[in-house]
């Protein structure tokens, strides 16, 4: 048995008894998993003060919601961190700073340029490239090019999760680059 | 693109197992299909993949654990509570009943109209029952000369969860420090922040015994959120 399976039993057996509301082992499971939640907040630059409050925020939420994890289904660490993103995520959504998808130089590239009088801004910009990619795309392939070109996920990334072959993600975006170049004017 | 949450929104458990890998094939592609026109879900995946790739950057804080651990041993020995969701379902939890804050700027005071006094404006109870829906209901509260109206609005954010949003609707005399919270019935705020024109509070009431704090210049006013 590898190190990475003893730890996952052993923590399954932490994550029952805290589901039957036993206080050793929500510290136990606190003691544990705050790093994972701590290391979940970093990308959001908030301040100390505010990732504090995160953090119990996520624990208050996991306190409610424990008896709903499965173990078999997915591994804590993966939970956590997906409770505690849509929990930062909301705080930014709650002040309106929503991180706004903005595009990537490399597509801005590609997009036309912001002209002193009648060129686009930058928000047109991305309106052009939503409606691109509403209209040319199957809910797949979007998937794949917001992964790469919205959320900067790379192809390894991409692959991984969505579970394609790496060739075909790379095509993917080659065709989507390519539609770019070739449709876009006539978008407007 | 403003990430919204919808009543279709993936919940934890789903996007940790699509991340995983742990799905059928049926699954994955109502999941993909999801997350291709969902903004928000599809932020929560992006982000949450990046942060299980990446080593820490950071330790810690000094004593973060033991708070949490303090807070959670409080929440476990207290008596539970059923939760609000299944309230709101069955048709028995309203907001409030009437009430009014009037903020008057000559003065820079607020005031607070209770149930009963019929000469200032009357709202109609807030009844969240009703089918699912993004805004379950919402009503301002409205106060004279137009000086400021706040709104506070109910909104279903996922299966299980509510959200309660307060915002300036007119906030052109917006005062600055104006602070709203989120209240455990014994008074401990649970979530505090400043109200400013451009912005809402957001709050995820999780009980029937909260209640929404708004704080002025040392004034205190509440508003509870109690069954009918």
């Amino acid at each position: 048995m590898n190190e990475r399976k003893a730890l996952e039993e052993e923590a399954e057996s932490i994550i029952k008894s805290a589901q039957q509301g036993k206080e050793e082992a929500w510290r136990e499971l606190v003691g544990r998993y705050t790093k994972v939640i701590w290391k979940a907040t970093e990308s959001f630059r908030f301040p100390i003060q505010e990732r504090e409050d995160i953090a119990q925020d996520v624990f208050t939420k996991l306190l409610l919601h424990i008896k709903e994890y499965d173990p078999s289904r997915s591994a804590f660490t993966t939970y956590l961190t997906v409770i505690t993103k849509r929990v930062c995520i909301d705080k930014l959504r709650a002040f309106k700073k929503s991180p706004e998808l903005a595009l990537p130089p490399e597509i801005l590239e590609i997009l036309p340029r912001q002209q002193p009088e009648d060129g686009y801004t930058e928000e047109e910009k991305i309106e052009l490239f939503n409606r691109l990619l509403d209209t040319a795309s199957t809910a797949q392939e979007k998937l794949v090019i917001k992964m790469f070109y919205l959320e900067q996920l790379s192809y390894e990334e991409i692959a991984d999760i969505t579970k394609q072959n790496f060739d075909r993600i790379k095509n993917i975006l080659h065709r989507f680059r390519l539609r770019l170049k070739k449709d876009l004017p006539e978008a407007v | 693109m403003i990430l919204t949450r919808e009543n279709s929104c993936l919940n934890d458990q789903q996007l940790a197992r699509y991340l995983e890998g742990k799905i059928s094939a049926a699954e994955r592609e109502d999941f993909e299909k999801h997350l291709s026109a969902c903004n928000f879900c599809l932020k929560v995946v992006a982000e949450s993949k990046k942060s299980l790739l990446q080593a820490p950057q950071e330790a810690v804080p000094e004593g973060l654990t033991e708070r949490i651990i303090s807070r959670i041993s409080a929440s476990l020995t207290k008596e539970q509570i059923p939760g609000l969701w299944s309230k709101v379902k069955e048709g028995v939890w309203q907001l409030t009943e009437r009430i009014e804050i009037i903020f008057d700027a000559a003065e820079n005071a607020f005031s607070l109209v209770l149930p009963g006094n019929l000469t200032q404006v009357n709202l109609a109870p807030v009844s969240v029952r009703g089918p699912k829906k993004n805004i379950l209901e919402s009503f301002e509260i409205p106060l004279p000369q137009d000086k400021i109206r706040l709104g506070v609005t109910l909104y279903m954010v996922a299966s299980d969860e509510i959200e309660l949003s307060i915002q300036a609707v007119s906030g052109t005399n917006l005062p600055e420090n104006l602070v709203i919270s989120l209240c455990e019935e014994n008074g401990r705020i649970l979530k505090s922040e400043t109200l400013k024109p451009d912005s809402n509070v957001c709050f995820s009431p999780r009980s029937l015994s909260y209640f929404i704090s708004i704080e002025y210049k040392e004034r205190v006013f509440r508003i509870p959120l109690r069954q009918k």
